[in-house]
């Protein structure tokens, strides 16, 4: 394969070289109607023009052709023109230092990059996409992504229904924090905050901003952005930096440390418990939860207050945040708190999204227990929805374990909705490192075991013949634990699973 | 199917739309109404998925107006409880239950002149539950015009 900045270009018509070169950037008179003709609708707008117009263009009319050119826009109709060696080096060289790789890839997508080929690597496949989205949209076309770019970028992700995409490069390309006490910062069409009252010709009108933000347990921002935001990404960015600089409400009064544990005792439970909960926000979640001063950081006297938390919950008093006391506060926080009882969930069993996640978040619009965008080869979101609020603390997990799946899917550009959703309920049924769900659900919104079973065989049976085969030894395993989940059961639930048991032993492997 | 041979169930769409059909939202409203003489159990929870996803009630088809060619796709993975004893209704003569759903966030679909159907699809539910009403049932196309692809 020849070095990428040999390929041969695209498209060659227009194609620039010593013979063929770059189009004036600026000038006077009919240059300078020609620049702006190309910014608007790139350079194959111009050469349309100059066909359909000639005879105006010879006359020194340049705003016939113009018109002409306009006119000529309705159908696909920008060149791509080829980055010099030089400019791609350079525009490569400048892209690096702006985005991490997730954000690359949300830049992959919108720039129009092939699935295929969104890697979350700047490189000169890149920039030349970049190059040539900028170019289409008559923007400085170097493929380097400068605040003209970006502006574009943000109001076209929201155009094209990917807003959290354009917040995600916002919050990359300005360096805006989020790590420490930020859960989610998302879209919402209609947020707003109310600023007060301002005079506008004597007249006292509201003022809104075009965002808001959520506090939950431990001052945890949940930060959602409205439409109003995604005008050019200075706004959206300033509509961030407001949420993110709006002081968290007051704790209350500091408690006593309380002293249910030796310090020994305490230095166990610091040390099992910061092994398990590794993100600051857990931390802070936690820290909120238990009355503890929060400072997002493990400390003795935090353990002292889980240890106060634990006595009184009735469970086991050690300062350590295992399973159990993560399902106590898990439970006492999904209601008021739902964002930070997910990361808990998300932290504690160590969840991974191979940095194909944009935000994971509650959303009371979700009719479903939670819902994934289906969009292979793109960062995605996970949103949870009210019905997941009372699941049992095993179904919980399992929810969000089985969205995690399809983002990690995702990325490797699984398209069958059924191989997803084969591989969402098989984490379930192998259920490894979670808790194991009861076989029958408990309440009739609810999962449970038996309706995992079901769908993952009903969508074994719809997946293709090479899906089947390349995950032929992961029905083999979920077959196995089905059966032996089944054979377990009280006898009633054999009866009543007998059927579901047959399907599974009838099927023949591919 | 009832014993006459026609459908005791009609679903209705209502979207709101200009009067050129373009779209001015994507909600759309579906009513499933009786219009039989008798008492008909239906799975009332009437969630939306796709045609070929499990644990819904409803789906959506998107035809190409120019071409009648199916456009569109499903744009969730989504993850529900089955539909529950607790969901089924028994719809009398003239009553009807409704749902709505965005179509932008569930459906894919081109820029253009499009059908929207929606399908009512109970056969999953039926199987769990006998009594309940087990044929499809297609909504009349509503034309919608979608001014950008979603």
């Amino acid at each position: 394969m020849s070095p990428p900045h040999l390929e041969r270009p695209r498209a060659t018509e227009g194609r620039r070289s010593a013979a063929n070169p770059r189009p004036p950037q600026a000038g006077t008179g009919r240059f300078a109607d020609l620049v702006q003709l190309q910014r608007q609708a790139g350079n194959r707008g111009v050469v349309r023009a100059l066909e359909h117009a000639e005879g105006a263009v010879q006359s020194g009319s340049p705003g016939d052709y113009i018109g002409a050119g306009q006119a000529a826009l309705a159908g696909p109709l920008v060149q791509r023109r080829v980055l010099t060696a030089p400019e791609e080096t350079a525009a490569v060289a400048g892209d690096r230092g702006l985005f991490d790789s997730l954000t690359v890839r949300a830049l992959q997508t919108i720039t129009g990059m092939p699935p295929a080929e969104r890697n979350g690597v700047i490189g000169p496949t890149t920039v030349r996409a970049i190059s040539n989205w900028q170019t289409a949209r008559g923007l400085g076309d170097n493929g380097i992504v400068d605040p003209a770019t970006m502006d574009r970028l943000v109001t076209e992700s929201l155009a094209n229904s990917r807003p959290e995409h354009g917040i995600q490069l916002v919050l990359d390309f300005f360096n805006l924090a989020t790590g420490s006490d930020v859960l989610a910062v998302r879209h919402n069409a209609g947020a707003l905050t109310f600023e007060g009252i301002r005079l506008v010709g004597g007249i006292p009108l509201p003022r809104f901003s075009p965002a808001s933000t959520g506090f939950e347990s431990g001052g945890l921002r949940v930060i959602e952005i409205g439409d109003g935001a995604f005008t050019s990404a200075t706004t959206l960015r300033d509509a961030i930096a407001r949420e993110l600089s709006r002081p968290a409400p007051a704790a209350g009064p500091a408690a006593a440390t309380p002293a249910r544990l030796t310090a020994a005792e305490a230095g166990s439970g610091l040390a099992f418990t910061r092994a398990k909960y590794s993100d600051e926000r857990s931390v802070r979640a936690i820290q909120g939860r238990v009355g503890a001063p929060v400072t997002g950081t493990w400390d003795v006297a935090t353990i002292q207050f889980v240890a106060e938390a634990q006595s009184s919950a009735g469970i086991v008093v050690d300062g350590r945040i295992g399973p159990v006391t993560t399902e106590v506060l898990y439970t006492q926080l999904i209601a008021a708190n739902p964002n930070a009882a997910l990361r808990l969930l998300v932290d504690f069993f160590d969840m991974t999204d191979d940095g194909n996640l944009l935000a994971v978040y509650f959303d009371p619009t979700v009719a479903a227990l939670a819902s994934t965008d289906f969009r292979p080869s793109e960062p995605v979101r996970v949103r949870v929805g009210p019905n997941a609020l009372t699941l049992p603390f095993s179904g919980a997990v399992h929810n969000i374990a089985h969205e995690l799946e399809h983002v990690r899917r995702l990325r490797q550009g699984i398209v069958s909705a059924q191989t997803h959703e084969f591989l969402g309920e098989a984490l379930e049924i192998l259920s490894l490192g979670m808790p194991e769900e009861p076989l029958d659900p408990v309440n009739p919104t609810h999962d449970a075991f038996i309706s995992d079973a079901t769908r993952c065989l009903q969508n074994w049976n719809l997946m293709s013949l090479a899906d089947r085969r390349q995950f032929r030894a992961k029905f083999v395993a979920v077959r196995r634990k089905v059966l032996r989940r089944i054979a377990a059961g009280t006898a009633a639930q054999r009866a009543a699973n007998a059927g579901l048991r047959a399907s599974y032993v009838a099927v023949v492997l591919p | 199917m009832n014993a006459t041979g026609r459908a005791p169930l009609t679903v209705r769409l209502s979207v709101d739309v200009t009067h050129d059909g373009v779209a001015k939202s994507d909600l759309v409203r579906v009513a499933l109404i009786n219009t039989s003489r008798f008492p008909v159990i239906v799975a009332g929870r009437l969630a939306i998925g796709y045609e070929d996803s499990s644990d819904r009630e409803i789906y959506a088809v998107l035809h190409d107006r120019p071409t009648g060619e199916i456009v569109g796709g499903p744009a969730q993975l989504y993850h529900r409880a089955p539909h529950s004893a607790d969901d089924l209704r028994t719809l009398d003569q003239g009553d009807q239950t409704s749902t709505e759903f965005n179509l932008d966030d569930w459906y894919t679909h081109p820029a253009g002149d499009l059908d929207l159907q929606v399908v009512y699809d109970p056969s999953a539910v039926a199987q769990r539950f006998p009594g309940v009403e087990s044929a499809q049932v297609f909504s009349d196309p509503v034309r919608i015009v979608f001014t950008r692809a979603c």
